[in-house]
């Protein structure tokens, strides 16, 4: 199946580290889809990680499963030294409140009844932080942080305000805890191009400014390039490759992801003048998995070994970080998806 | 100088709401030739979808009111046409696909009597005869074993699977002209690259003139050959696809390239932003609608409409502080 292994983990200096998750969900006629199977991956402190991936590969599940929301099946998660999944009780509240998150539609995440200061409170008033006075003062200083007055909209409730600003109240109100992870599933696709940059621009200053590590997953390679220090490329449930974003860009060595880039429209005009080599078929049905490399059927490189054994992810000669889980992957020099 | 396909003469459509008048789309005009291509962009609440039903005839509430303007569609006013003869026009000669493939098709009725049904309905195919030429479409855009799938509900298949035969039913009656609105929006990056390919295929054999609506400028730019800009219920700048990527004249157009994560764009590079959000459109803004937002307004920007100028033979925009050319 596309990737599995642990080469590619670091061995220090990781603020999480996920090992070999499994996540299974139960499908009709006692069939089972496993969303999650055997992902492995680490977060540096500091570093901003992207994961992209299209429906069905499992990145939003790979989100929930390092939160233990819920606790993946099988596998390990270490985050800043602790057990995540032995964890129970006051001790899992505790680690959670040092990861954060930001989902992808900002007005059904942000309870319709409640006022914008209440809401950027609540996780102040769980965690049982500060007076009403003290909670009141981070809660507007943050707001502040995130470009919002508190003051003038804190009254408001989240119908009342635009898709950037509610899509800022839920950023503060992940930073009220000041978490040292933030997690953030899609958190632009919802906005339209200009506001897009604006959040993009306060997620890389708030990362700055609070000194967090990010885990940011998307669809659109675009904003995961522009954010990444790093990018996992997910398929049906697999990592795929993992290396530096300018690494993976300039020359991906999955046959997937340079499928995927391929794909990607791009605002160089070139109707008619280049034909890229389409990507063939669709996503296979995640209850009926391919055998061996998930990504074999589509794949222009496949061969018999692709159907009969699973690639193991392993790194690259020559460049530092970047590993790929194929038994054919591209060389340097080819960056598009017609890759032998 | 040949008469266009589609001339849109200061339409407008205007919604009646209980507060006020929303302005959707407030004197919008563009030709399109047979067998080009023009893509519509704008950020949500821009009109492009308005304006796409306003063509058509198939307007999204009861409040919507026709205010003015005229639709000259191979040379007669669709906008003076009765309901019945408008039923004759959209279907045979004007197609349109929408966003999400699986709302547009009926659940209940199999993918291949949904073509039948319409090949009936506008040709005097025989029912055997629709149904071979059912198949046949079917096999044009791509669908696998398109015998067999032709017997299938649109909730086996996939979502790209679904927009291809929405794109075969639209295909159907060898339209003049196909609307797509967001065709691409809800689907996964490899499969939206395969249908803008079947889209461009299809067009070129067709010879078909195709209005792509969408947001993404990276659509726009591997699929048309001109462009409109959307701001708030107006074309503020049109022009050929070139142009508008490497040309962009008016400050709007400028900030919105500027402001797009690009997969050629360094990571980490810092992204101009358009501040503040677009105006509301039961008051807008008296002058240019975009001035509120835009960093090289003058004072006449807010009391006065910029009109449309002409920067080489087909581009036009409306501002009165336009980028330099290069």
């Amino acid at each position: 199946m596309a990737g599995s292994g642990t080469a590619h983990l670091q061995r220090d200096g990781a603020l999480l580290s996920a090992q070999n998750l499994v996540r299974t969900y139960k499908a009709k006629g006692g069939r089972r889809v496993q969303a999650l199977s055997d992902v492995s991956l680490d977060i540096v402190g500091g570093e901003t990680l992207g994961v992209v991936g299209e429906s069905g590969s499992g990145k939003s599940t790979l989100a929930r499963a390092i939160m233990a929301l819920p606790a993946p099946d099988s596998g390990a998660v270490a985050f800043d030294g602790a057990d995540m999944l032995a964890a129970r009780g006051a001790a899992l509240r505790s680690l959670r409140h040092r990861m954060q998150m930001v989902f992808q539609d900002p007005l059904s995440s942000l309870n319709p009844a409640h006022r914008i200061l209440d809401i950027v409170a609540m996780p102040l008033l769980v965690a049982g932080r500060g007076t009403a006075a003290e909670r009141r003062q981070i809660v507007l200083e943050t707001l502040g942080r995130v470009g919002l007055d508190g003051e003038q909209i804190g009254h408001r409730r989240p119908y009342e305000l635009s898709g950037g600003q509610c899509q800022r109240v839920s950023i503060a109100r992940a930073l009220v805890l000041r978490p040292r992870l933030l997690v953030c599933d899609e958190p632009v696709s919802a906005l339209d191009v200009s506001v897009q940059a604006q959040v993009l621009n306060l997620l890389e200053d708030t990362k700055a400014a609070f000194a967090l590590t990010m885990l940011f997953i998307s669809h659109d390679l675009g904003v995961v390039k522009s954010i990444s220090d790093r990018v996992a490329v997910m398929y049906l449930g697999k990592l795929c490759e993992i290396a530096p974003t300018d690494s993976l860009y300039a020359a991906p060595r999955h046959p997937y992801t340079a499928t995927l880039l391929a794909s990607v429209p791009s605002l160089k005009p070139r109707r008619r003048t280049q034909q890229p080599q389409m990507p063939r078929g669709e996503t296979p049905s995640p209850l009926d998995v391919p055998s061996g490399c998930r990504f074999r059927t589509r794949c222009p490189a496949a061969t018999d070994r692709c159907a009969r054994e699973e690639p193991q992810i392993r790194a690259i000669e020559g460049t530092p970080g970047h590993f790929v889980a194929c038994h054919h992957p591209g060389s340097a020099d080819v960056s598009s998806a017609s890759a032998r | 100088m040949t008469t266009p396909l589609l001339e849109v003469d200061d339409l407008q459509t205007h919604f009646h709401l209980p507060h006020g008048t929303l302005r959707a789309v407030d004197g919008v005009s563009f030709t399109l030739d047979a067998g080009r291509t023009l893509g519509i962009v704008g950020e949500s609440g821009s009109g492009k979808s308005v304006l796409a039903r306003s063509i058509i005839g198939l307007l999204p509430m009861a409040q919507a009111r026709r205010a003015g303007g005229r639709v000259l569609f191979a040379g007669r006013d669709l906008r003076q046409l009765s309901e019945s003869q408008m039923r004759q026009v959209r279907g045979r000669q004007i197609a349109m696909i929408f966003q999400d493939p699986l709302t547009s098709l009926n659940p209940v009725m199999t993918v291949g009597r949904q073509i039948v049904q319409v090949l009936r309905q506008h040709t005097d195919l025989s029912t055997a005869a629709a149904k071979t030429r059912a198949v046949e479409l079917l096999n044009e855009v791509g669908i696998p074993d398109p015998k067999q799938r032709a017997g299938e509900y649109a909730h086996r298949m996939s979502g790209g699977m679904r927009q291809r035969i929405v794109i075969a039913i639209a295909l159907a009656c060898n339209p003049r002209l196909l609307i797509a609105d967001e065709p691409t929006t809800a689907l996964d990056v490899t499969v939206q690259a395969q249908i803008l390919d079947l889209l461009r295929r299809l067009q070129d054999r067709h010879a078909m003139a195709l209005i792509l609506i969408t947001h993404n400028l990276g659509v726009v730019a591997e699929m048309c050959d001109d462009v409109a800009v959307m701001y708030a219920g107006r074309i503020v700048e049109q022009a050929p696809v070139g142009d508008i990527l490497e040309r962009p004249r008016m400050r709007y157009t400028h900030a919105l390239l500027q402001s797009v994560p690009d997969i050629d764009t360094p990571s980490h590079a810092r992204l101009p932003v358009i501040p503040g959000q677009p105006p509301n459109l039961i008051a807008p803004p008296v002058g240019c609608r975009f001035a509120p937002r835009c960093g090289f307004r003058q004072d006449r920007c807010e009391g006065e409409v910029p009109p449309q100028r002409e920067a080489g033979a087909h581009h036009r925009f409306a501002c009165f502080n336009p980028a330099p050319e290069h």
